[in-house]
């Protein structure tokens, strides 16, 4: 009986160790731009689209995504979303930054939708949900903007990577295609590109 | 600058300004164009708000400008900091300030934020020495002035911290091979993965490469240098020296280098293993009084070998929105030999009169945990607070053989082995008051077993003024601990142990001015520092020669013997200014760094005297212009350094007082993608050194004797190509 009933211990042991070692490999997304550069890029970067005034309206709202219970994720937007309010404005327009827990793709375009929001910013934390996200928002009429540079590949139109301790511009031009985000030329040779 | 030039000037910057800020794309360049720095408060953040002045020297500036070790990208590409190289390790400084054969110790240096000054002489070297695979260097951050409120001992000068390449910049198998024609080869393997690791995103970067170098020949001398002090006869150099009593001739076997080194990062979720191998041997060419005191001419069996093996383990956490936690578990395994032979009776041991061949051993071991927690009090980053806590042991072991030629008997002096352990805590607080100011007051303690203890402050404020100006104002302190040779090596003919050191100290004021006009930057800035306590080894008085020899510290027959003693001030002032920037779609790339600096080291009831090898008046200009489209980029960089006393100026009596000249280094580098083979790419370059000599005095002869009342100095390598191949697969 022994043997058995230190068996079954040593297994629980080992899932044990096996979950903590995952919960702590799990978490892995790192905001590489400082997140003032960000909102900084973000302004001039929405400047050179040229559906973004059309798009807008009178105040360029910017929806800031944020999923609940991931600690980066809360601090990440509550830091962005104190930045873009204190931007003076964004392509010329007041910029009105509103904090959207995330919960689901679906609400997130209804949300989007409804608030007639320019920018949707993702917080980290959606790296799962981002081709979901990418998806939903196909034929939708917004801007994209993620915090991880990673996001970019999987369906976020504008991202921002650090390569060489200096900020780079990353473009999904497909993604932006089918979010009607039509940018310059000038932009583009600024970017790298991603079809 | 008269009142009106001034005006002047402020008004074309403005006037730039405005019509800068009308530009957008302009705007968004110089975006893309700002720095983010890390290693100055341990977060990133750009290098206009950090709290220290800082020079960011990219992966790309290293292969345009054919760089290819840290005290190259020192010289040409940095701000405020020097190297200069007397064939052996490179020596650096900042500001004015080089303290020579210190072996690296006033410099931290870092490699992914783990230090690799080693533990028992503070060693750090600058050169391809250090051992860093260079295609991995993703940045260097090069933070000047004192350091050590976060990292603790040797981070006086400044804290230089290589950061290496993600996986995503540095993806694939990476096959390179360089030469400097026709004197060393360096080939080099890398590979970098994205991938799944137990259900999770990883990455694995590593990089292997050898190195190896001989030559170029010099030729030395001749130097008479008389007669044997115990034969009587004239003193033996070896075979391959002139002659009897004179020291010099060609070199041929004793200038080379082998460096095999191995770089590899591991990230995994949450976790980062990262790992570093290296040896480090190399032979110098001549006798100095840095390295190589003693031995024969040319002979390639003296030489010094380095061992590291460095494991960093670190693992952080998000707890909350507020506060992140980061580990750190980190060992180092490192040990020195100095090998060399000498068939001079003088240079050994009593009755070791047919030579011998002496070694000098130092080992350290140490073994470190560190704690960090960031708490963002209003999520925001306008209120951050660090703390941390660094624990470490180390073992230190050194000693130094006597093998005599002729009976192989051995004979050690200075035997010392002894555990040592380290606690520090230190704090941070940053806090940004609207978008304008942005303040950082820290300070850390340190209690070391070996010296006692050590608090660095540091303070800065900055000051966004307008659009794109940024004002700098910065106190610092900083500290190095005494090394464990300067603290207890002894022997009975040459040296009495230290019988307390207390850590060298250096505090340091500086204002700054910066302005960025779109993808252009223009900086300012002033400092002063005090530095105290500096260790140096000075004689014995006859009444302290005496009583040591009484006391059995010394042999009988030691009629001069020294001991490292808290001695030296330094007081040190100065500017530097910079200017950098890009246009033509940032294809055509330039920046200017000058410093001046005025430099006084003192000892007690001695007048002020300037700072040997150190140039007052150094820096550098560089212009590169990537022509594109399968064409290559061509970059032309150089370097000057002011004249220089010689290291032996002040102490050796020489007629005339020995200087290096105005130093101008040129190299012009061609670079790009080879047409037609896809992956494959070239670098070549070419530099030019305007001068024959170095401000080291070489051979035996460190001071005037009548036969030879002028110094001779080291000479230096005036012309090499360089050629390079990298094939990405």
């Amino acid at each position: 009986m022994r043997g058995p009933c230190l068996s079954r211990r040593r297994s629980l042991q080992l899932a044990l160790g096996w979950a903590v070692l995952r919960e702590g490999l799990a978490r892995a997304e790192d905001v590489t731009v400082p997140l003032d550069l960000q909102v900084e890029l973000l302004a001039k970067v929405a400047a050179y689209d040229r559906n973004f005034a059309a798009r807008a309206g009178t105040e360029a709202r910017c929806l800031i995504v944020r999923r609940p219970g991931v600690a980066e994720s809360a601090r990440v937007s509550t830091h962005v979303h104190k930045a873009i309010g204190g931007l003076s404005a964004i392509a010329g327009l007041p910029a009105v930054p509103v904090l959207v827990d995330w919960s689901g793709p679906a609400a997130l375009k209804e949300t989007i939708k409804a608030q007639r929001a320019a920018i949707a910013y993702l917080a980290p934390g959606l790296g799962d949900d981002v081709e979901s996200i990418a998806a939903a928002l196909d034929g939708v009429d917004v801007l994209s903007v993620a915090a991880i540079a990673s996001y970019v590949a999987k369906g976020v139109v504008v991202g921002f990577d650090l390569v060489s301790g200096k900020p780079k511009l990353i473009v999904h031009l497909g993604q932006a295609k089918k979010q009607n985000v039509a940018f310059k030329a000038e932009l583009l040779k600024m970017a790298r590109v991603i079809e | 600058m008269s009142r009106r030039a001034f005006f002047s000037t402020v008004a074309a910057a403005t006037l730039f300004a405005a019509s800068a800020r009308a530009d957008d794309a302009s705007d968004l360049e110089g975006l893309l164009e700002q720095t983010v720095v890390e290693t100055a408060s341990q977060t990133a953040e750009t290098s206009s708000t950090a709290p220290a002045t800082s020079t960011i020297v990219t992966a790309e500036d290293l292969r345009r400008h054919g760089i290819r070790s840290l005290d190259e990208a020192i010289n040409f590409l940095s701000l405020g900091m020097m190297a200069t190289s007397p064939l052996h390790s490179v020596e650096v400084g900042a500001r004015g300030v080089l303290l020579t054969s210190d072996y690296g110790n006033h410099m931290l240096l870092l490699v992914d934020g783990h230090v690799m000054n080693e533990q028992w002489d503070g060693t750090a070297y600058f050169e391809r020495g250090a051992g860093i695979p260079f295609e991995l260097i993703d940045r260097v951050e090069l933070i000047l002035g004192p350091g050590s409120v976060l990292y603790g001992s040797n981070a006086m000068l400044g804290v230089i911290n290589v950061i290496t390449k993600r996986a995503k910049d540095f993806a694939g198998g990476h096959a390179i091979v360089e030469a400097d024609v026709p004197t060393s080869l360096r080939m080099a393997l890398g590979y970098g993965r994205e991938f799944r690791l137990l259900g999770v995103d990883a990455e694995l970067t590593v990089q292997a490469e050898y190195y190896t170098q001989n030559g170029p020949t010099f030729t030395f001398g001749p130097q008479p240098y008389g007669a044997d002090a115990v034969t009587g006869a004239p003193k033996n150099f070896g075979p391959r020296s002139t002659g009897p009593g004179v020291w010099g001739g060609r070199s041929e076997n004793t200038y080379y280098t082998r460096i095999p080194s191995v770089y590899a990062r591991l990230v995994a979720g949450e976790f980062e293993v990262s790992t570093r191998a290296t040896s480090y041997k190399r032979a110098t060419p001549y006798i100095n009084g840095i390295n190589l005191n003693l031995g024969d001419f040319d002979d390639p069996s003296s030489y010094e070998v380095e061992r590291w093996l460095s494991l960093d383990v670190r693992h952080k956490r998000a707890l909350s929105s507020v506060v992140d936690l980061r580990t750190r578990l980190y060992g180092d395994v490192y040990d020195y030999r100095e090998y060399e032979t000498s068939s001079a009776a003088e240079d050994c041991l009593p009755g070791q009169t047919a030579g011998c061949r002496r070694t000098i051993f130092g080992t350290s071991r140490w073994t470190g945990l560190e704690l960090q927690g960031t708490f963002d009090w209003l999520k925001d980053g306008s209120l951050v607070s660090l703390v941390g806590v660094d624990g470490r042991l180390r073992h230190i072991e050194q000693r130094t053989d006597f093998v005599d030629a002729a009976s192989t008997a051995v004979s050690t002096l200075g035997r010392d082995s002894r555990n040592e352990g380290l606690a520090a805590v230190y704090a941070q607080q940053t806090a940004r008051l609207g978008r304008a100011i942005g303040l950082n007051a820290g300070v850390r303690f340190d209690a070391d077993e070996r010296f006692g203890t050590a608090l660095s402050p540091r303070a800065a404020a900055t000051w966004s003024t307008w659009d794109g100006g940024t004002l700098k104002a910065i106190y610092a302190e900083a500290f190095r601990a005494p090394t464990a040779y300067e603290l207890y090596y002894a022997d009975p003919a040459t040296e009495v142990s230290a019988t307390s050191l207390r850590p060298e100290h250096v505090r340091s004021v500086e204002g700054s001015f910066e302005q960025r006009f779109g993808a252009q930057r223009v900086f300012m800035g002033v400092f002063r520092s005090w530095w105290k306590d500096l260790i140096s080894l000075e004689p014995l008085s006859p009444g302290e020669l005496a009583q040591a020899t009484a006391s059995g510290q010394l042999g009988t027959t030691a009629a001069l013997a020294y001991q490292y003693r808290n001695e030296a001030s330094l007081d040190d002032y100065g500017w530097n200014g910079a200017y950098e920037g890009a246009a033509v779609d940032r294809r055509l790339r330039y920046g200017l760094n000058v410093t001046g600096s005025y430099a006084r080291k003192s000892h007690p009831d001695a007048p002020s005297t300037p700072l040997t090898v150190a140039p007052q008046l150094f820096g550098n200009a560089r212009v590169s212009y990537d022509l594109r489209g399968g064409w290559p980029t061509l970059a032309l960089a150089g370097y000057a350094h002011g004249r220089a006393l010689a290291d032996r100026a002040l102490d050796g009596g020489f007629t005339p007082v020995p200087r290096s000249p105005v130093q101008l280094v040129l190299r012009g580098t061609v670079s790009g993608p080879m047409p037609g083979v896809r992956g494959l790419s070239y670098r070549a370059s070419a530099t030019w050194s305007g001068v024959s000599h170095t401000a080291y005095v070489a051979g035996p002869n460190q001071a005037a004797t009548p036969q030879q009342p002028a110094a001779e100095l080291a000479p230096v390598d005036r012309f090499r190509t360089t050629v390079g191949l990298q094939y990405d697969f």
